[in-house]
């Protein structure tokens, strides 16, 4: 059946493009120094993530709140000019006067090339595909740097002009802007091949100050008057900017559809690239002088003049209609249709805005009845593309876009006068959310004319939702129905059967606004002040100010294909990334404020850009070109508070042991929200959450540590970036294993040679030992001798018969001269005197039995007789030896002298051989040298002149001898 | 026959080196210059027609100069003092010099009038500023006429205004050049 169809004016009109203006956000910064006010030349992004900002008074770093200038060497100038690291990570740095340098571990340092280096200011220092750096120089050419030498391509080698402002490295080529046109460089197996292109083959200015690479064949350059050109590697043609009226301009950057212009007299433009290589509709976005360009890894563009710094959202935030504040303050529903373009509900009609070839936006209205314009609550296009059109009151409305024709819906008694809520759908299906309940429309063909009759079907309380009033439904990627409903939790349909899910199941709160469905297929939805809600089919995970939201009532939810989930508050959005659950912000970092949080304003199109509404501009938000989390550098590291320059992996003395760390999180676009945990592994296992960018540890223990510190926007640390920095401190000289070790051997060796020493005297005592039982042996077998007995017995005889008197005398000194045998025979030493004493009892007995034949003079003061020691028995020894091997005669008496001389006690008789010499052994002698070989290291010595046999017997003092042998 | 061509090289350089002096080289002998500085409270003018100048049109290079202490036509005697003592410190640096080359491609053998920009190093009271500065050129019969106008900054040149004069000196200082080159 046909329903009539009411068809309505439509009006066409051309907005504006300059009214954007004002809503391009910027922030600024500005550099500071002691000596003068600095003037920024060049900035750099190094591999860590650190902005790099080269002026006139040093080299900067900036971590989004605070420039940190860098130090140098003495002899380092002030005026920086340019920065490049190469792919081996070092900084190459380029000052005003020519010079080259480092930036190495945070300090400045000059290049000193055998070469020398150049005297004109360096422009820019880039490295090409193949490793090659190349230098350009205001006045000099080019330089370039390979196989660690220099060398210069200028005028003489066919450079038009040795003044180059730019270089750009190209596939092939090295492309340089100078005073007198564009010269295209490459080398050819050692040769310089340059082409040069001027005024004189077209070139609109022969002064170009910049070249970017815009693609594998378009590049855009910037010149001094003619403002700006797009062209080819063969600079055949120049497309410029018609009526250029931005000054000088400076510098290039491209990104997205958009070139950046740093311009002298009106700051910041940008414009859109239409058709490769047109550059239209100019934007000024800050009018400050600008001379340099940069984009940041998160997308922001940074733009530098004078002593400012200032960052913008670049093309990835970008505002895009301003709407009138009437319009805005009453916008309840934004749609993207398939073509990109914009729908929204205003106070005279439905609003549709497209932007036409020539990059100008058109727009045009669809008026329904008054009543109607200002309550329309939801927008929809169908796969005929279709319009449909939620209002509170009043049921919903389907437009035809192309005629402008529309008609209400009326064949469904619900929807006749429902509060539509929203409209949703997926391919044939069209779901009508109310408060009245909720509706499904399966399309059919024939739908396509929006006069023929839609085949609707009702869904309410009794179905199974369990209640009418339904903000939203949602077909998921399943084909699964999702219904977001206030008081009853959400229910899914699914295969004609409803499955709720409320407090029962643990939801928290039962007033559910919205659904999204992230690419893993997790259905996420928005519930009243609990949060965002994520739900893996079993468990639901409840995102909340802890996690890092900025506000627990949100309402709008949206999904990328990128898998970020936007979640709309008053003061901005919050952007869940589902995989990493990394939540980051847009806010007033953004220069975003009142965003429009009605359910149907957040919204994303087929490419999966989000468009949403904050203050009165449409802005529409490119996630894929966004870096979603901050980074975390370790600056500096300090010992006992001073700076050390220190490789990962560094070791430390056992002393020191007070180490500190700086590190620094960046995340440009919101360095006001960066928290850090840090934590030391080999000191502790917990992650410490801090504010501070420093931290110490006093007195570590010796070991091997790793301090890790990572960065977070909120108090979620799930998958944030890390840092780490492993050292080492040393063990103490004794506690290292190797003096452990050497500790171990050299008591083993002391104990060694101790043992080895005892066992050596142990051996020495046995044998004198052995020795002094031989020498008692000889001389008891001697005293025992039956001749000795015999001839004392005989005289033993004799003087009883003479004089008995004597006799008892006489055997007095026999028992004496026995006993001292037995007194002394287990000493090792006797004083001179003791063995004086035995010798005299000998000698007395030998006396009686020889009378004068034998005489003995004994010359030994008693002090002496005190002093010395020598071994018992030695006297007694030799003189049985004098008795014994010489003839004792009345008319040759044999005289025995003793005496000390020279600390020696000499013993000698003269010799009168017997005619039968008794047989010897010697032993008598033998023993008394080995004896006295074991007592001191002084030998007897013994000699035999024929008159006198003498023996002279090294004596003991007192002090020489040890207690061992004084037993 | 070696004496021949030493001969013809001779005549041969002899006739390049004349050919050069001719045509390349032009120089400025009386040319005009003259400043304003529009101060709130004051006029300043002055002019001098000691400018001199050379400017090769083959190289495409140039050089100009005009001594400080040939600056006449101000309000006043003091005024004049003032300039050449407090603020030029004629004594120390007794010229003003502009030298580099020439940005555009022209044929300086055709009549006709020209716009092009001179690139250099602009020398007032001894302190270097690189400046791009637009001028006309008309040619007419061999004969240079070269007019141009720019403004300089007394702070780029490290020229001091006392802060009691702030009101009678502007920062921003007019300058035209008037002048003509003749082939030498």
């Amino acid at each position: 059946m046909r329903i009539p169809a009411t068809v309505l004016s439509l009006f066409l009109l051309i907005v504006s493009p300059a009214a954007l203006a004002q809503t391009n956000f910027f922030k600024t910064y500005h550099l500071t120094a002691e000596s003068s006010v600095p003037v920024i030349n060049a900035l750099y992004q190094d591999k860590k993530g650190y902005l790099l900002v080269a002026a006139t008074t040093g080299l900067y770093r900036f971590d989004g709140l605070a420039f940190h200038k860098f130090s140098k060497d003495e002899n380092v100038p002030d005026n920086v000019t340019a920065i490049c690291q190469t792919k081996d990570g070092k900084q190459w740095i380029g000052f005003a006067d020519g010079k080259l340098g480092w930036l190495h571990q945070n300090k400045l340092s000059l290049q000193n090339p055998e070469e020398g280096l150049p005297t004109k200011a360096i422009k820019k220092i880039i490295q090409d595909s193949v490793g090659v750096v190349w230098i350009a120089t205001a006045g000099e050419g080019i330089y370039y740097y390979t196989n660690n030498s220099f060398y210069n391509i200028n005028a003489d080698d066919g450079l038009s002009d040795n003044y180059v402002y730019d270089i750009e490295a190209t596939q092939q080529y090295i492309i340089a802007g100078t005073d007198r046109g564009i010269n295209r460089c490459h080398l050819s197996s050692g040769k310089k091949i340059i082409s040069s292109f001027t005024s004189r083959n077209g070139l609109p200015d022969n002064i170009v100050s910049s070249i970017e690479v815009i693609g594998k064949e378009v590049l855009a350059i910037a010149m001094q008057d003619a403002g700006v050109a797009a062209t080819g590697y063969e600079f055949r043609k120049f497309s410029t900017v018609a009526s250029w009226q931005f000054g000088q301009a400076n510098d290039l950057l491209a990104s997205g559809n958009k070139l950046y212009v740093a311009s002298e007299d009106f700051g910041l433009v940008s414009f859109d690239r239409v058709n490769g290589t047109s550059f239209l509709n100019p934007q000024i976005i800050n009018e400050q002088k600008a001379t340099c360009l940069l984009q940041d890894s998160e997308g922001n563009i940074w733009v530098a003049g004078n002593d400012q710094l200032i960052r913008t959202n670049g093309t990835k935030l970008r505002p895009l209609i301003q709407l009138p504040v009437n319009e805005a303050s009453n916008l309840h529903a934004l749609l993207i249709d398939n073509n990109n373009h914009v729908w929204y509900n205003s106070p005279t009609g439905l609003k549709h805005i497209e932007k036409a070839a020539d990059g100008k936006w058109k727009e045009r209205i669809f008026s329904l009845p008054v009543s109607i314009n200002a309550h329309i609550t939801a927008l929809y296009e169908d796969k005929f593309q279709n319009i449909w059109i939620g209002t509170m009151g009043n049921g919903a409305f389907v437009l035809d876009a192309v005629s402008g024709r529309f008609r209400k819906i009326t064949e469904n008694n619900l929807l006749i006068s429902a509060s539509v809520l929203s409209i949703t759908g997926k391919n044939d299906h069209v779901w009508l959310a109310s408060l009245e309940g909720a509706v499904h429309c399966r399309l059919s063909e024939k739908n396509k004319n929006i006069d023929e009759q839609l085949n609707l079907k009702d869904f309410t309380t009794l179905s199974g939702i369990g209640t009418n009033y339904i903000y939203n439904i949602f077909t998921d990627s399943r084909n699964r129905t999702w219904f977001a409903t206030d008081g009853k939790g959400i229910a899914l349909y699914d295969n004609g059967k409803f499955t709720n899910y409320n407090q029962k199941n643990g939801l928290k709160s039962e007033v559910v606004y919205q659904v999204a469905e992230d690419k893993q297929g997790n259905i996420w939805f928005t519930s009243f002040n609990a949060g965002a809600v994520k739900f893996d089919g079993k468990h639901f995970r409840y995102f909340t100010k802890a996690d890092g939201l900025s506000d627990m009532n949100l309402t709008s939810i949206a999904a990328d294909k990128n898998g970020n989930i936007y979640l709309g508050h008053k003061k901005g959005i919050d952007i869940i990334n589902s995989t990493t659950s990394i939540i980051t912000y847009l806010d007033e970092e953004q220069g975003l404020e009142n965003i429009n949080t009605d359910l149907n304003t957040i919204t994303t199109c087929k490419e999966g850009d989000v468009y949403f509404i904050a203050d009165n501009v449409i802005y529409k938000y490119a996630a894929s070109q966004v870096n979603t989390q901050p980074k975390v550098v370790i600056d500096r590291i300090q010992l006992f508070l001073n700076d050390v320059q220190v490789e990962n992996g560094h070791t430390f003395a056992s002393s020191e042991d007070n180490i500190s760390f700086y590190y620094t999180g960046l995340y440009y676009s919101q360095p006001q929200k960066i928290q850090y945990q840090y934590k030391l592994d080999g000191f502790g296992d917990q992650w410490i959450t801090t504010n501070d960018r420093r931290r110490d540890f006093p007195k570590l223990a010796p070991g091997t540590y790793t301090f890790k510190v990572r960065a977070s926007l909120n108090r979620n640390f799930e998958n944030a970036a890390e840092s780490s920095f492993t050292f080492t401190i040393a063990k103490p000289l004794w506690m290292r294993w190797w003096f452990i070790v050497l500790l171990v051997l050299s008591l083993g060796m002391i104990l060694y040679f101790y043992i080895k020493g005892r066992e050596k005297r142990l051996k020495n005592l046995e044998r004198l030992e052995k020795e002094k039982i031989q020498s008692q042996f000889e001389t008891l077998r001697n005293q025992v001798n039956p001749h000795f007995l015999f001839n004392s017995f005989n005289t033993l005889i004799s003087e009883i018969e003479d004089d008995p008197k004597r006799a008892v005398q006489y055997v007095e000194h026999m028992a004496d001269f026995f006993r001292s045998i037995v007194t002394y025979r287990e000493k090792d030493i006797i004083t001179l005197g003791e063995e004086i004493s035995i010798i005299k009892d000998y000698l007395f007995i030998q006396k009686k039995r020889y009378g004068n034949a034998f005489q003995v003079h004994i010359s030994v003061t008693a002090e002496e007789e005190k002093r010395y020691y020598l071994a018992p028995l030695t006297l007694q020894l030799l003189a049985e030896n004098a008795i014994k091997h010489n003839s004792v005669l009345k008319e040759k008496p044999l005289l025995l002298e003793v005496f000390v001389e020279a600390d020696q006690l000499v013993v000698r008789n003269n010799i009168s051989p017997k005619i039968r010499p008794e047989k010897s052994a010697g032993l008598g002698l033998q023993n008394i040298h080995k004896r006295y070989q074991l007592l001191t290291n002084k030998t007897v010595v013994v000699s035999n002149d024929d008159e006198y046999f003498t023996v002279i017997i090294p004596l003991i003092q007192q002090d020489d001898t040890s207690s061992d042998y004084r037993r | 026959m070696f004496l021949r061509s030493l001969v013809a090289l001779f005549v041969c350089c002899f006739t390049l080196v004349a050919f050069q002096v001719v045509t390349n080289l032009f120089h400025a002998t009386e040319g005009k210059i003259s400043f304003r500085s529009e101060a709130p409270m004051e006029l300043i003018k002055a002019s001098s027609n000691s400018l001199v100048g050379l400017m090769d049109t083959v190289k495409k290079n140039f050089s100009f100069k005009v001594p400080i202490s040939s600056f006449e036509g101000f309000n006043s005697r003091t005024q004049r003092e003032h300039f050449n003592e407090n603020y030029m410190q004629t004594e120390q640096y007794p010229e003003a010099s502009f030298k580099g080359k020439l940005i555009e491609d022209i044929d300086f053998s055709k009549d006709g009038t020209y716009e092009v920009r001179a690139k250099g190093m602009l020398n007032i009271h001894g302190v270097e500023k690189e400046r791009i500065l637009k001028s006309n050129l008309t040619i007419k019969n061999k004969i240079i006429s070269l007019r141009s106008n720019f403004t300089v900054l007394l702070s780029d040149h490290h020229i001091p205004i006392p802060k009691v004069v702030y009101q009678k000196l502007a920062n921003e200082i007019k300058v035209e050049v008037n002048t003509i080159l003749q082939p030498r």
